[in-house]
């Protein structure tokens, strides 16, 4: 049976994919796609954890969903973002948005 | 006759294999239309994770709520947008070399649970209910009210005249 260590060194391989990408990368949605892969790997971290002992377990759930909950609610703010990003600027560059800055 | 591996061990290998494959491709993937296709396939290892660690209630939420609004939504706004050719970015070697020494790091504080089997009994309804009504009432209030947030400024925000 796995262990909580390989559920850990596999969200700690998925963070740093989504960190990887979050980095290296300038377009918006891109980077949003990037830090959904980071929560993924966040989630996993905080559920492998609450899994060490039968007292974390109902915690770790009612965060896990309350988390899932908001990236959702985060999605929509920044897929909105974009749009209006695409129709001002024509492009999803967000060096680009520097020059919006008062 | 034993197996010289039990199902679960063989269905963790399986969904992290291509959880990790997955996460490569949202990265390094040219389209972003695949991105968010494969960051769709992500989330679906993802929940069965979450269902082998013994937590079926958030292997379900996640389908439902993460997969099935979120990262469709994601894949569905990703079609309006006319796909550009990247500008390089540099440093990327040097991110690389220092998120594999902090995942390296990671995997070294984190060593006392390699001998640590997760508790996989699920998690009841009724005591999930009872803990978010009297003891995280208040983060439920204020998740719900950031979500009512954000749906009215996503609203505006697409439907603003420029």
């Amino acid at each position: 049976m796995p262990t909580i260590y390989w559920y850990l060194s596999l969200s700690f391989v998925l963070a740093g994919i989504g960190l990887y990408g979050l980095i290296t990368r300038r377009n918006l949605i891109r980077m949003l796609i990037s830090v959904e892969l980071m929560f993924n790997g966040a989630l996993l971290t905080l559920l492998s954890l609450a899994s060490t002992s039968a007292a974390y377990k109902p915690t770790g759930v009612v965060l896990a969903l309350l988390a899932i909950s908001l990236a959702a609610a985060e999605v929509g703010v920044v897929v909105s973002i974009a749009i209006l990003m695409f129709r001002v600027k024509r492009s999803l560059d967000v060096f680009e948005l520097t020059e919006s800055r008062g | 006759m034993s197996l010289p591996i039990d199902l679960t061990s063989l269905a963790f290998l399986a969904t992290s294999a291509l959880a990790v494959a997955s996460a490569i491709l949202v990265v390094s993937h040219r389209s972003l239309v695949y991105a968010a296709f494969f960051l769709d396939i992500l989330g679906t290892a993802n929940a069965v994770l979450f269902a082998l660690l013994g937590y079926p209630i958030v292997a379900v939420f996640q389908l439902t709520v993460y997969v099935g609004s979120a990262v469709t939504f994601i894949l569905f706004s990703v079609v309006m947008f006319r796909e550009v050719p990247e500008t390089p970015v540099p440093l990327k070697e040097f991110a690389a070399v220092t998120i594999a020494l902090t995942m390296a790091a990671l995997l070294v504080t984190f060593h006392s649970f390699s001998g640590a089997l997760p508790q996989t009994q699920a998690v009841e309804m009724k005591e999930l209910t009872r803990l978010v009504v009297d003891k995280y009432w208040f983060a439920l209030l204020l998740s719900i009210l950031s979500m009512a947030t954000t749906l009215i400024e996503a609203i505006t925000l697409a439907r603003r005249e420029v």
